[in-house]
């Protein structure tokens, strides 16, 4: 009973080692092995890891330029701008305004740092006090950023439910009032919800402007963004 | 009182099938009922769209960035971020990020420019 299937397997497999052993690996094996360092210039693995910061991939970008950079010799024009693109993509990361490790060494570096003592930096709201208002008052978070229309839609969106479980409440409805309740909750939560991260968008959207002005302050080649 | 017990072998035969179907594939059907909380926008993609005529301004529609909302925040949040995209869009009209799609002029509002904040280490 075995020995037909031991004859199955291996009918199976020889042709398959001898096929691998001939051409190498799988065409499917090679297609996901990452492309080997050496094969790219340092231009092109720099570009490469620009546009994965622009397409929102920026730990993969940190990651792909500080090993670029690792390989490449100090002093290279190419390593230094991997290294400095790399400590900015993580400052865009973190919304810091502070490089770690900065080294003055490099043009890139020098004129950064020109920039970075000159620019005004854009002041950072608190995201909690938008958050507050719009729990006090369903509307009035988006109303302090400014954003009347908005604040409109939250409250046109929250006050009649707040009206219609009160209603309920004073009929005592039961499971109605209930039901009403946890609508209108799930409603104003989001609205809070809505004014906090409105908030932090307008507050990285600063950041984003200053930013952009450091990068383009460092006459670094591309744009990840 | 033969035709309704051989009809009712016939019910029970099909029940026992299709129980026995859904039970060995339950993973391959992208059933609604399979995911509850997306039902309302399945519902509302393929029913409720395609009969209301308006279409959204927005590029991803507000549909799915409902979808895109859920799956990557689950339905609580994922909630909360429809909500926010359904609340800002008033004020994003007036003055957003417009970009050509199909043709046609929207306003560019992905997922990623309302949610990483969420993501923030």
């Amino acid at each position: 009973m075995k020995t037909p299937l031991f004859f199955a397997v291996a009918m199976f497999l020889v042709p398959v080692i001898v096929h691998a052993s001939s051409h190498g690996l799988p065409q499917t094996l090679l297609e996901s092995t990452p492309q080997a360092m050496p094969q790219s210039t340092p231009q092109e693995v720099y570009e490469q890891a620009i546009d994965m910061a622009a397409s929102g991939h920026e730990k993969e970008a940190i990651a792909h330029l500080q090993g670029a950079a690792a390989v490449l010799s100090v002093g290279d024009i190419w390593q230094e701008r991997m290294a400095l693109a790399a400590m900015f993509i993580d400052m865009r990361q973190h919304q810091d305004f502070e490089p770690k490790q900065f080294d003055h060494h490099s043009t890139h570096a020098r004129l950064a740092g020109a920039y970075l003592k000159g620019s005004a930096r854009p002041e950072a709201k608190n995201s909690w006090l938008p958050g507050v208002l719009a729990s006090i008052f369903p509307g009035a978070g988006h109303a302090w950023q400014g954003r009347w229309r908005d604040a409109w839609v939250a409250a046109l969106m929250v006050w009649p439910m707040i009206i219609l479980t009160l209603w309920a409440a004073r009929r005592r409805m039961g499971p109605v009032t209930l039901f009403f309740a946890m609508i209108t909750a799930w409603l104003w939560s989001g609205s809070v919800f809505s004014a906090v991260s409105l908030a932090e968008r307008g507050a990285f959207d600063l950041y984003l402007g200053w930013w952009q002005g450091l990068w383009q302050a460092s006459a670094l080649p591309g744009r990840p963004w | 009182m033969r035709v309704s017990v051989r009809m009712g072998v016939g019910i029970y035969i099909i029940l026992a099938v299709s129980a026995f179907v859904l039970a060995l594939g339950w993973k391959y059907f992208a059933l609604p009922a399979s995911s509850p909380h997306l039902f309302g926008i399945h519902f509302y993609q393929h029913v409720v769209g395609d009969l209301d005529g308006r279409s959204c301004p927005a590029y991803p529609v507000c549909s799915v960035y409902a979808r895109q909302a859920q799956a990557a925040h689950g339905w609580l949040v994922g909630s909360w971020l429809m909500m926010d995209r359904l609340i800002h869009e008033s004020d994003d009209l007036q003055h957003g990020t417009w970009i050509v799609f199909e043709g046609e002029k929207r306003l560019y509002d992905p997922l990623s420019r309302n949610d990483f904040w969420l993501k923030k280490e």
